[in-house]
């Protein structure tokens, strides 16, 4: 029995759409029949005469409402004509005039009007809005309305679903009202909908905070979250993240994520990454963490941070002990992005941003007043005043800007810098393979002049479904990074600024001539000549170039075969060159006093030859490793997974380097052009590893987690016999908050108990590249210049030993102990994640100082030293909506880490500032401990009475420990730690309809920092700048008890003591962001699915001591910061478009 | 699901093949750049590379490779900057067992040649293809460095650690020192065996009969053994080689290096492959003709200028005081309106630290032609034979016998030369007066050459010159060296290093330290 509904379409009038509704009919629903919304029935429409035919009327119910009119030939006459009272009625009048007295019946449901044999009509209408039902369309979006793409949008109980698309929109077609859909996406809460009369759905999914399905990324593959056993910190690179106007993804992890301290040394354009350490300093040598890009090591310097999708950080041996040998401090883990959903995406992020100098040292540059403390300080040093009084007061009264210069020299060899980046990326997708490329580039201009990096980056990364089990894949990266800088780097341009003057001015009057110092006698035979020579940056500033230029390329391809349902096997290829041009070449300038070429100078050791020189590194490391994956439940309790793998790495880097002087001409800059003292080097380093590993995981009924790791690591640089190290670990979790008595509670969410213990190994060393490091076992005879002689005239080469050996030399190892709660609260809104942790490092290869009567000889590399750290993480994060429009999250993270070298040199000896020894957090600062400052020369001789030098009033008061009237090394004591033991971040973020804020604070407390350079100290080395708080200095007049008295060639005042350390916890606003996500009706009137517009700020303020003095105090506390670039602020606007 | 079982067991031994078959060579790596100990001393070539690694070390600072820069140790001279080596407190009393610089500079340089020679000694034999003679006349040159370091040493701290032969680290914690007259022996004799094979002549800079005569000839001279001063002069001259140069000037001249009044000298050669000296970067002013960025940062005092005569007897005219003066004045000082590259050196001498110094250095300074820093190829005399006759005349004196003999011999250094020729010293004088005689005469002749620290330690002179006034370029007070006074028990030795002690507390300071 086949019957016809005639449904006839008000848009498209001449289709005629015939459903087949056989089964219609041959169903009866037990169903209620939904609520039938009466406005629409109720609209009033017209009829142009009062007798129409059935046809027509129908004909003008869909022409003016939204309504079809379903029915079926054989049953209704539309020939029929009926006769109306009204000419205008509601809908539901004219249909019941048109079928009074006929067996004829209507129902309206949803957009349609059925019309059939009143004992068929309830059974039609059920029928048809069971199965036919309506099309729904709606987007899927997060707590932030960024679309969700490929979320499962299903009608429960059903398998009618599909996937939401790139920009989180779906349609479903043939939906009842009584429908309920359910959209679900990995990480999110699940959401069911009652589809009711809607026919445009809009889910929110909110984050899940327990991420039941959500799975992490571990070593060698990933893993569900909520089995997981180690301490793994995760950080998404979504909006927030990568939105922000950073260069080097190393920044981006500043106060986000417990135990991993960043700090960012360095502002220099082109090589601004931070330092980044995870839980301390867990060894004497390299600290640096294993960086793993896609599952290759690598530098987080090679990715343009738009690239990234996610970074792991694996903190305990657990986690990391797949990783064996290299992983004692820490693993990060990269994974970038990757093709997804089924339609070509392109995407298009970028900024302009403004950059300044922010905090800065605090000069006097009153030319006057600097002469005046300059006189002083020549006074106090028992000569006499080296600036006459006419010349101060020519300066005084004098009012031309070049003659009497009171320059600043921050206000000229710094700017405000222009820096942009942009980003386009494509994304394809398919059924079998997926794409994603990215084309980059960054133009960062310095903050200091003339020095700029550009950058150019692309990648592709591509993965294919060749057959059922075969998937390969391919990633290539490349990147081409160009630093300008002049010819003697940044440390030079600040070593001229810290040792440099006010009297003199950049240029002189036509904009262009070096100025020479214009502190000039204007009286006596030496009138107009200069007292002192020039410090003028300047001519470093612009002089010739050092440009480097970084060409960087990776490619990785990787082959997965499933053989069976839980069995795997993943074999990866990777290789990666990196190569590093470095060319410079100087010039000759000169500086004047005035426009007619007085007093030409040079700055101080400023070079008087041309040189043209160039040196090329490169870099090729290959690894290949393959491992068997093994995953699979039994019995719906045990669930087994397995990894079974080998690795081999080898790295080759090689530089040479050539040199020659006096090129024909100044502008040639080649060295083929040079004609004099031709130099070259070149040497090569080599390293080789090959490993094993092994990981099983057992979890019993989702509550009982248990995990075992073994890794075995052969090195090329150790002795065969010492060569190979072994790394086991096990870790047992309890998801406590799946047991009854838990839940019975109804207070947790989440409640999971977490322990490990395992052992890392390290082999690193030095960073430093030299064969001794390379290959520490080995006795060698260094054959270079400084072993070798001349004989009349004649290079005699010669070699020497200068290192004594260790051929027993082997792996350091870190055993870690790591015990975590993670809990959720509050329908997981509260979210808290919390570790002890101990790390205890044995075997540190260190250099123990052996005695001077050795000739010199650097001492052995032993494992001999002992170190731990120990300590407590904690992360809160809370988030919630308040409603539609209205969201907000906020979070803190807070590590405290107590460091102890445990082994290494004891006793008092004669040690450095940094101090490394036994039972000291390491490099702990030590020196003398200032007392306070001599007021008489009494005061000074009666308590230093029995030392070589004795000081005088005004000095500083050291505090002599042994009471023997003389200052040594026995009188040394700490003064202050490097290490901070804390350190902290906290961030939060408020969505408000289009409208979200972001903020990140950062900070580290409990550390102290050194700051003696040549900025602080008063004149320098030799001349040199005069910081603010030197007016204060000790004067009998001012007899000060904090400040001594300024001095120049200053021994005593300047031995390492706490007077130059202080306290230097800060907290800082990282970062700031405001955005705003133009609505879709305006952006797709743009033809965009998305565009984002935001605001950013960082490094806005900081709050650190008032006793610091400095740039951005944002760096390595093991320094006294002197000639590091310093660290911009940026401004900047940003897009993020998809098109 | 079907899968090509043979395919994917192909793979497996695919990995599993490469993942063993490599194991056992895959980690044996060695470096290109070096050599190994395993592989060394197998050839002669080894040997003149480890003999010219010891003869590298007489190039560093705290050894002879600071030269005329040992004077700002004594009034002659005053190092304005106090990084740059610890010879300011050296010469001012301020020095200690923690200064580092030249207290543990010279300790560590001078071991770094006593290990690389006692290294070589003792592996030398080992080298196949090799004749006796050669051996034994690498060895000679061996044991001749050596004895040149013991000899720096002992000067410095007295009594050091006797080592001859290379020590483990743990053992170096255990020595102890031996006495000053221990480690004189130990020098004579390494100069003994090296007399028995080394050449009377060799190339510029290598070790020599004349040399290991006249090195040897100097111990006695520090230990006042005047007979055998005596013996040792008649030694070298017997030799009939050396004879004094006919220029003072020109014996400091690039252009005659190597001239027969050189008896041992540092050797130096320009080119950037770091064999050159610093003497010009460190003594020349800056901005000159030649560019060369010099510090003028060891500068001569107006105590050394005042030590030098008039020509004829008479008081220095205040208006003009550089007129009428001892010639070896302008030879060896850069004064205010000299000459110097051709151009008038200026009236005010500033160093890079902005303060006046008042003089300059000529001696040992190439005027003639453009030298990068640090490459200056000008060789240095650690010994020549103006030094041999003042100690032969200075023996002389102090044996009484001969006092006129002495004379004669300070005369010739006075007249002999082409450009020097002042007054000749009267005969007839004192012993006392002779002394003193001799004593002003080796202080000019040998100004800023590094001698006059040894000599006021030796003539226990200390109490006799200080404490003094550094007068800068403008007549302004610098400092006062041993303003507490000179301590003959303290001053004469430097202290030992206090990481050393405390490395190793069999090693005992040194008095007043």
């Amino acid at each position: 029995m086949l019957q016809f509904f005639i449904v006839q379409n008000k848009h498209t009038r001449k289709l005629i759409r015939i459903m087949r509704l056989s089964v219609l009919f041959s169903f009866v629903f037990a169903l209620q029949l939904m609520a039938i919304g009466t406005e629409a029935q109720n609209t009033i429409m017209k009829v142009n005469s009062n007798v129409v035919t059935v046809a027509q009327l129908i004909n003008e119910i869909e022409k003016q409402t939204d309504y079809l009119v379903v029915f079926s030939n054989r049953e209704v006459n539309i020939q029929r004509e009926i006769r109306l009272q009204n000419q205008s009625n509601k809908v539901s009048s004219f249909l019941a005039e048109a079928f009074s007295g006929t067996d004829i019946s209507y129902e309206f449901e949803n957009n349609y009007i059925i019309l059939a044999k009143k004992d068929m009509l309830k059974k039609t209408v059920i029928a048809l809005a069971q199965q036919n039902g309506k099309r729904i369309t709606g987007t899927v979006t997060d707590a932030k309305g960024e679309p969700i793409i490929g979320a499962n949008v299903v009608v429960k109980g059903t398998t009618n679903g599909t996937v939401s698309d790139i920009d989180g929109k779906f349609s479903l077609e043939s939906i009842p009202n009584n429908a309920v859909l359910e959209v679900s996406y990995i990480g999110y809460l699940s959401q069911e909908i009652k589809v009711g009369n809607q026919s445009v759905i809009n889910a929110i999914l909110n984050e899940d905070t327990q991420k039941l399905d959500e799975v992490v990324v571990v070593g060698y593959g990933v893993q569900k979250k909520i089995n997981l056993t180690g301490s793994i910190s995760s950080v998404k690179y979504d909006q927030a993240l990568e939105n922000r106007p950073i260069t080097d993804p190393s920044q981006a992890l500043s106060g986000k994520v417990t135990g991993v301290w960043v700090s960012q040394n360095s502002g220099a354009p082109g090589s601004d990454g931070a330092t980044i350490r995870v839980r301390g300093y867990g060894t004497l040598n390299n600290t640096n963490p294993l960086i793993l890009i896609d599952g290759v090591e690598g530098r987080l310097s090679e990715l343009a941070p738009n690239d990234i999708a996610s970074i792991t950080v694996l903190k305990d041996a657990a986690s990391a002990a797949i990783y064996g040998s290299r992983a004692a401090n820490g693993v990060v883990l990269v994974e970038t992005k990757k093709g997804s959903g089924d339609k070509a995406s392109i995407n298009y992020t970028g900024y302009f941003g403004v950059q300044k100098l922010g905090r800065r040292y605090d000069l006097i540059s009153d030319s006057p007043e600097y002469m005046e403390l300059w006189n002083k300080a020549f006074v106090n040093s028992g000569s006499s005043e080296l600036f006459p009084q006419d010349v101060i007061d020519a300066f005084k009264n004098g009012n031309d800007p070049y003659k009497y210069p009171s320059t600043n020299y921050f206000d000229e060899v710094f700017r405000t810098a222009f820096t942009t980046q942009h980003n386009l990326s494509a994304t394809f997708g398919g059924k079998n393979s997926t794409s994603y490329i990215d084309l980059g580039y960054l133009d960062n201009n310095g903050i200091v002049k003339n020095t700029n990096s550009e950058r150019y980056s692309l990648t592709i990364n591509n993965e294919t479904k060749v057959s059922k089990w075969l998937r390969i894949g391919a990633r290539a990266r490349l990147m081409r990074k160009t630093t300008n800088m002049p010819y003697d780097g940044i440390s030079r341009v600040i070593y001229m600024m810290a040792n440099g003057h006010p009297f003199s001015t950049p240029y002189l009057q036509d904009g262009k001539t070096f100025g020479g110092t214009q502190a000039l006698y204007v009286s006596g035979s030496k009138a107009g000549q200069p007292i002192v020579d020039t410090r003028n940056p300047f001519p470093d500033l612009y002089n010739g170039k050092s440009q480097t230029i970084n060409n960087f390329m990776k490619g990785n391809a990787y082959a997965i075969i499933d053989f069976m349902k839980g069995l795997s096997l993943t074999a990866q290829y990777s290789g990666q060159y990196n190569n590093n041009n470095n060319d410079k070449y100087n010039q000759l300038l000169y500086c004047y006093t005035d426009l007619d070429g007085s007093n030409k100078s040079k700055p101080l050791d400023y070079p008087s030859t041309l040189y043209v020189y160039r040196k090329v590194t490169d870099e090729y490391y290959g690894t290949f490793f393959a491992n068997l994956n093994f995953n699979r439940t039994f019995g719906e309790i045990h669930e087994i997974s397995a990894l079974a793998g080998f690795q081999q790495e080898e790295s080759t880097k090689r530089y040479t380097e050539a040199q020659k002087t006096d090129p024909a001409k100044d502008n040639l800059h080649e060295i083929s052009s040079g004609s004099k003292n031709p130099t070259a080097e070149g040497n090569k380093y080599h390293w080789r590893m090959l490993s094993y590993f092994g990981r099983i995981n057992y979890a019993l009924m989702n509550k009982y987690l248990f995990e075992a790791n073994i890794r075995a690591d052969g090195s090329s640089r150790f002795a065969k016999g010492n060569r190979w190290g072994y790394f086991p670990s096990f870790s047992v979790g309890w998801r406590l908050g799946e047991e009854n008595f838990i839940k019975n509670l109804n207070i947790f969410d989440n409640l999971k108990l977490r322990a490990s213990w395992g052992k890392l190994g390290n082999q690193n060393i030095s960073t430093e590249d030299s064969n001794s490091n390379y290959f520490p076992y080995l006795t060698v005879l260094d054959q270079d210049y400084s072993n070798s002689y001349n004989y009349g005239g004649v290079l005699a080469p010669g070699a020497a030993i200068t290192a004594l050996v260790d051929p027993s030399i082997t792996w350091e190892t870190t055993t870690t102990t790591d015990i975590g709660i993670d809990l959720g609260f509050l329908k997981n809104r509260l979210d808290i994640v919390a570790d002890y942790f101990n790390k205890k490092t044995t075997d540190i290869i260190v250099r123990l100082p052996i005695p001077s009567l050795l000739g010199g000889l650097s001492a052995p590399y032993q494992n001999i030293g002992k170190m731990i750290n120990k300590g407590l993480e904690v992360n809160v994060t809370w988030q919630d909506k308040i409603n539609k429009d209205l969201s907000y999250s906020v979070g803190g993270n807070f590590t405290y880490v107590h460091n102890r070298v445990t082994k290494f040199r004891g006793g008092k000896s004669p040690d450095q500032l940094y101090l490394v020894r036994e039972g000291y957090s390491y490099n702990t600062l030590y020196g003398f401990i200032q007392e306070g400052v001599y007021q008489t020369d009494q005061e000074a001789k009666e308590h230093m009475y029995a030392n070589g030098y004795t000081p005088s009033a005004g000095d500083l008061k050291y505090k002599d420990v042994n009471g023997d009237g003389k200052l040594d090394y026995q009188d040394k004591q700490e003064i202050g730690n490097t290490i901070p033991k804390f350190t902290y971040g906290f961030n939060g973020a408020i969505n408000w309809k289009n409208f979200d804020l972001n903020f990140q604070f950062s900070g580290i407390a409990g550390v102290h920092g050194y700051f003696q350079n040549a900025w602080t100290e008063p004149l320098g080395i030799s001349g040199g700048t005069i910081t603010k708080r030197w007016r204060n200095a000790w004067t009998k007049e001012n007899p000060s008890t904090t400040l001594p008295i300024i001095k120049v060639n200053d021994t005593w005042n300047r031995q390492s003591s706490s007077f130059w350390s202080c306290n230097m916890s800060w907290l800082k606003l990282k970062n700031i962001q405001l955005g705003y996500t133009l609505p879709k009706n305006i952006s797709n009137r743009l033809s965009m699915q998305k565009c984002y517009i935001y605001l950013n700020a960082t490094d806005l303020f900081t709050i650190v001591s008032d006793k610091y003095e400095g740039f951005d105090p944002e760096r390595d506390t093991f320094d006294s910061g002197y000639d590091q670039y310093p660290i911009p602020r940026v401004f900047s606007l940003g897009f993020n478009i998809t098109f | 699901m079907i899968i090509d079982m043979k395919k994917i067991i192909t793979i497996i031994w695919g990995v599993a093949l490469l993942s063993f078959s490599s194991c056992s060579d895959y980690l044996n790596i060695l470096p290109d750049d070096k050599i190994t100990s395993e592989t060394f001393w197998t050839s002669s070539d080894d040997a003149t590379l480890a003999l010219n690694g010891i003869y590298s070390v007489l190039r560093n600072s705290y050894v002879y490779g600071y030269g005329g820069g040992m004077d700002a140790c004594t009034p002659n001279a005053y190092q304005w900057a106090y990084w740059e080596g610890g010879e300011m407190q050296v010469g001012d009393g301020s020095i200690f067992s923690g200064s580092g610089y030249i207290v543990s500079g010279r300790w560590t340089n001078c071991y770094r040649g006593i290990y690389r020679a006692n290294y070589f000694l003792e592996n030398i034999d080992k080298v196949p293809l090799m004749t006796d003679d050669a051996k034994n006349k690498m060895k000679a040159q061996a044991y001749f460095l050596r004895g040149v370091f013991y000899d720096l040493l002992v000067r410095a701290y007295g009594g050091v650690p006797l080592i001859t032969k290379t020590l483990t680290a743990d053992e170096a914690k255990t020595v102890s020192r031996a006495s000053a007259d221990e480690i004189w022996s130990q020098i004579r004799s390494d100069y003994a065996e090296a007399e028995k094979y080394l050449p009377v002549d060799a190339n510029n800079g290598e070790a020599t009969l004349g040399a290991a005569y006249g090195m040897e000839m100097k111990t006695y001279l520090y230990t006042s053994q005047w007979d055998k001063v005596l013996e040792y002069c008649d030694k070298i001259d017997a030799l009939n080689k050396y004879k004094l140069y006919p220029s003072y000037y020109g014996l400091f001249q690039y252009e005659n290096e190597g001239n027969n009044e050189t008896i041992f000298a540092l050797s130096f050669m320009d080119g950037a492959n770091s064999q050159g000296s610093y003497f010009d970067r460190y003594w020349q002013p800056q901005n000159l003709k030649y560019g060369m960025d010099g510090s003028n940062s060891v500068a001569p005092t107006q105590l050394l200028v005042d030590e030098y005569e008039t020509i004829d007897g008479s008081p220095v005219d205040k208006n003009n005081p550089y007129k009428n003066r001892d010639p070896r004045l302008d030879f060896t000082i850069l004064r205010p309106g000299a000459y110097f590259q051709g151009q008038l050196y200026p009236v005010e001498i500033k160093n890079h630290t902005g303060a006046k110094v008042g003089f300059g250095i000529r001696k040992y300074t190439i005027e003639t032609m453009k030298v990068v820093g640090g490459q200056s190829p000008l060789d240095f005399m650690i010994l020549r034979y103006g030094d041999v006759l003042l100690c032969r005349a200075e023996a002389m004196i102090e044996t009484n016998q001969n006092i006129d003999g002495a004379i004669a011999l300070i005369n010739r250094i006075r007249t002999e030369r082409t450009d020097v020729k002042m007054p000749p010293v009267k005969s007839g004088l004192s012993q006392v007066e002779a002394r003193k005689a001799l004593r002003h005469e080796r202080r000019i002749e040998l100004a800023l050459e590094g001698q006059f620290w040894d000599d006021i330690k030796r003539w226990n002179a200390g109490p006799e010159f200080y404490p003094c006034s550094v007068i800068g370029g403008l007549g302004q007070l610098i400092e006062v060296k041993f303003s507490n006074g000179y301590n003959l028990d303290k001053n004469n030795l430097l202290p030992i290093p206090d990481s050393e002690i405390s490395l190793n507390p069999n090693i005992k300071q040194n008095p007043g330290y």
